[in-house]
């Protein structure tokens, strides 16, 4: 026996707050951007420190180049070798993570307040002073050729970056982060002391600080570190992007049980007001457990245990794309329902689903800005967009802006079917179940 | 008054059985609720693997006052996140709400742990049976090395233990369950008398109280009719298995049997876990990586079950290296190590680590309250995070060579993935 009180879905309670911080914006004496907010809830401190030296800036033909000097920065810098270094850290518990994507190498501290000025000592000279050693460089060096050797066999990582080959063909962002086992042979320790040399200069540094730390304290510290180091001149590169053709490229995987399926096109870099469009578009066709994707491939046909879509910025362009992973035997009705979805989405958006989506995205502020690493997640968005301080507390508005027929103009903008490029990373005999020319990756 | 590992809690239990601990903590305007129910994959018998999982799964798939695809929906729109997960030892369901949302969380959680049943159809169980086939495929069989720790907890546990199979279950269980089936192990397992549940966050304490007591209180229990017993697992012998895998890698696995969650050795072996293989210092790391440079990784990792743990040790090999090699250097390491000793750096590094870890982990409500359940359900009592960082605190560099004796010289289990 059910209670009637339990057919009525209960509703929020009226008159909740919350505040969305707003980070200070400090200009260090060498015009380092400082992002900074002080939070007392907990003795901990998060720290970004963001260096304009990813991938992008590999020299031609040394693809890896950037990556490569990343991991080599913690193999001994200032007065420590790479034991001492590490040893520190783990002492005082600090977590440091040093990452390279396409635009940032990104230096990752999460420390407690205690130990805050020592952490940042020792990342500071991993920064400014790293050894370089031709002893280490040899060993990383085989270190990320074994690793790429590993990942050889991993569906998600081939489908990945045989998307971005063929997305990015003849740019800067083709070839992998990491580079290729080919490429990575090539660098040679003075090359990579140089690229360092070249690259890693103080006006190419932003830096983010959520936590238990005094203002005045850290623009003490961060100025006594930093206002010394070298600048360099510097030129953007330029980027020269393809239109591609719908094309599906195969990487044949022998007796994979299952089909990676990675999908999509390039879009635009991320402009206002378009942006929140796109947010949008996102969140309705593939961006959260409730999508139509998702419902479709996932929780009507069983075909996934998950598919979503995504739309990245990078710094001068942009890319949309569709991930997921199927029985072999359903890959080609599940790109079916794919292109179903890309093909009807302009022709049926209801108000319905614009107004959950934009109360989904508005109301899931609260929980995105709950730790202090999530705080530092979006000031670095700021920061490296150049963004209003002020960004995030404009953010509803900026959605609920948005109307109908601009979400239908932006799609209809971006995504244009005949320049989407499909890898699908699976068994050969896949071929065998379409019609459709497909082309061989390998 | 909260301190950092001493938190306020309210503990109490409804007629029916469920167990409640409110922790209420208003540093953000956020509540989150978490259910532990105490089952998982330990519960199941053999041919019938997977089911707790694939449970898990229907749960997201409505109850009598919430469609299909609703559940996630709701939590969404209301600007929640939502999850769950399967152990071998239990299930959890979580999500973390806006506070003003917190009856919203409330009354969906109820309405599956009283009325799931009503809702359940053959549909949705075919679907989910697709969906959760599709995961096995996608995380392990496709996946280089995927099926590592399948292999290697079927060798470490005869066939009636219940670590032997994987949580995920067979392909060919998965495939089998019946409508029957899900629906009698919802009324043996799904009861408010085998649950607890856990609200951290910005909440009214009698308001909440009350609300619980409106959508939980009316549940029927029953009680749980199987207990499992824990058995002491003694290899007579090493075991050894060579595996060919679609990988360029040879990869080398080693479990040794050793402390359950909560034993007394249980803190010297995640400690022996750092020491041996943490950073680049650490024993293993050092030895094999920067001194011999033949391998690409190794790791250590203590496995706390609730009936037994496992110490795991696992090294990937460069091109043209042999595992026995490897082995090899890994056995003389544990030697020194227990002959030689550890040094107070190394097991204040350790510590450090662990206690920092901790800190870090209370930022979110979500972990709080995990925690909360996890010391309910293991030790009967939900406030223990003082106790559970003591255990680290007070270790002795001996405790953590004693364990290392106790353990790692003992039989042990040897898996070897090499390429086709």
């Amino acid at each position: 026996m059910t209670q009637e009180f339990r057919k009525i879905k209960p509703s929020e309670k009226e008159n909740y707050s919350f505040n969305i911080p707003i980070p200070e914006q400090i200009i260090l004496d060498n015009n380092i951007s400082l992002l900074y907010l002080y939070r007392e809830e907990l003795p901990i401190v998060k720290t970004y420190i963001v260096s304009s030296t990813g991938a992008k800036y590999d020299l031609h033909g040394k693809y890896g180049i950037a990556n490569l000097t990343a991991m080599l920065l913690d193999e001994g810098a200032g007065k420590f070798n790479a034991f001492e270094l590490d040893d520190r850290f783990e002492s005082m518990g600090t977590h440091l993570e040093i990452g390279c994507d396409f635009n940032s190498v990104v230096f990752s501290i999460l420390s407690t307040s205690e130990y805050f000025d020592e952490s940042l000592d020792l990342v500071s000279q991993i920064i400014k002073e790293p050894h370089l050693k031709i002893e280490d460089f040899e060993r990383e060096k085989e270190k990320i050729k074994t690793r790429l050797i590993e990942y050889s066999d991993d569906p998600g990582y081939i489908s990945d970056i045989h998307f971005q080959k063929y997305i990015f063909e003849n740019s800067n962002y083709e070839k992998p982060i990491a580079g290729l086992i080919e490429t990575i042979e090539t660098i040679q320790h003075n090359e990579l002391v140089n690229f360092y040399n070249n690259n890693y200069a103080s006006n190419r540094l932003k830096i983010v600080v959520v936590g238990n730390i005094d203002r005045n304290h850290l623009i003490n510290k961060l100025n006594n570190i930093f206002n010394s180091w070298k600048t360099i001149n510097f030129e953007e590169r330029e980027s020269n992007f393809n239109r591609t053709e719908n094309k599906i490229y195969l990487y044949k995987k022998a007796d994979a049980p299952q089909t990676e399926i990675k999908l999509g096109l390039r879009t635009t870099k991320r402009i206002q007001p378009e942006f929140f469009a796109k947010t949008l578009i996102n969140t309705i066709l593939g961006g959260q457990f409730s999508s139509r994707l998702n419902s479709n491939l996932r929780e009507k046909r069983g075909y996934t245990y998950g598919i979503h879509s995504s739309f990245q910025h990078l710094t001068d362009t942009g890319l949309f794309s569709i991930n997921t992973s199927v029985k072999k035997e359903n890959t080609f009705d599940a790109l079916e329902q794919i292109y179903y979805e890309l093909e009807r989405f302009p022709k049926d958006l209801t108000m319905e689903e614009i107004a959950f989506a934009k109360t989904y995205l508005i109301r899931k502020l609260p929980i995105s800005i709950e730790t202090y690493s999530q705080i530092a997640r979006n000031f670095i968005n700021i920061s490296q967009f150049n963004l209003e301080l002020d960004y995030y507390n404009k953010y509803a508005h900026f959605i609920n802006s948005v109307s109908h027929e601009e979400i239908i103009a932006t799609y209809e903008k971006l995504i244009k079917l005949d320049e989407i490029i499909t890898v699908l990373v699976g068994d050969e005999s896949i071929t065998s179940m379409t019609d459709k020319n497909i082309l061989l990756s390998n | 008054m909260s301190s950092l590992n001493n938190f306020e809690l309210i503990h109490y239990k409804l007629e029916n059985g469920l167990e409640v601990i409110l922790n209420p903590y208003n540093k953000s305007p956020l509540v989150s609720i978490n259910i532990w129910y105490k089952v998982g994959s330990a519960n199941e018998v053999v041919g019938k693997t997977g089911l707790a999982h694939l449970f898990e799964h229907m749960m997201f798939q409505g109850s009598l006052n919430v469609p299909k695809e609703m559940h996630f929906k709701y939590i969404q729109e209301a600007g929640g996140s939502l999850n769950g997960s399967t152990s071998f030892d239990r299930t959890n369901y979580y999500e973390t709400l806006p506070s003003n949302a917190l009856e919203l969380g409330l009354w969906l959680e109820s309405d599956r742990m009283g009325f799931f049943l009503d809702t359940l159809t053959q549909d949705k169980l075919d679907n989910q049976k697709d969906v959760v086939m599709n995961e096995r495929r996608q995380n392990y069989d496709n996946q280089p090395y995927g099926l590592a720790w399948e292999k290697l907890f079927g060798m470490l546990f005869p066939i009636n233990h219940p670590y032997h199979f994987p949580t995920i279950g067979l392909i060919e269980d998965i495939e089998k369950f019946d409508l029957g089936e899900v629906s009698n192990f919802f009324k043996k397992y799904y009861s408010p008398a085998n649950s607890s549940l856990v609200i951290t966050g910005d909440f009214d304490i009698d308001e909440t109280k009350q609300l619980i007591d409106k959508y939980f209180a009316p549940i029927q229990t029953q009680l749980v009719a199987d207990v499992i017993t824990k058995q002491a697992i003694v290899l007579s012998e090493n075991k050894f298995e060579a595996y060919k895998d679609n990988v360029q890698l040879e990869k080398l696995y080693l479990g040794f049997h050793s402390a359950e969650l909560f034993h007394k050795d249980d803190a010297a072996c995640d400690i022996l876990s750092y020491i041996l293989s943490s950073n680049k210092s650490s024993r293993l790391y050092k030895r094999l990586f920067f001194e011999e440079q033949i391998v690409l990784d190794a790791h250590t990792y203590q496995f706390s079950g609730k009936y037994n743990g496992v110490f795991f040790i696992s090294a990937t090999a460069k091109p043209n290296i042999s595992l026995g090699d490897i082995k090899a250097i890994i056995f003389e390491e544990i030697e020194k190590l227990i002959n030689n000793g550890i040094s107070d750096e190394e097991i204040e590094r350790a510590k450090n680590s662990i206690i920092s870890n901790y800190l870090y982990s209370l930022q979110n409500f979500s972990s709080i309250a995990n925690y909360i359940n996890m010391y309910n359900c293991y030790l009967n009592k939900p406030n223990s995070f003082e106790y559970d960082l003591n255990r680290y605190k007070n270790l002795t560099k001996e405790q953590i060579i004693d364990a290392a004796k106790k353990y790692l010289t003992k039989n042990y289990v040897e898996l070897q993935i090499i390429p086709k």
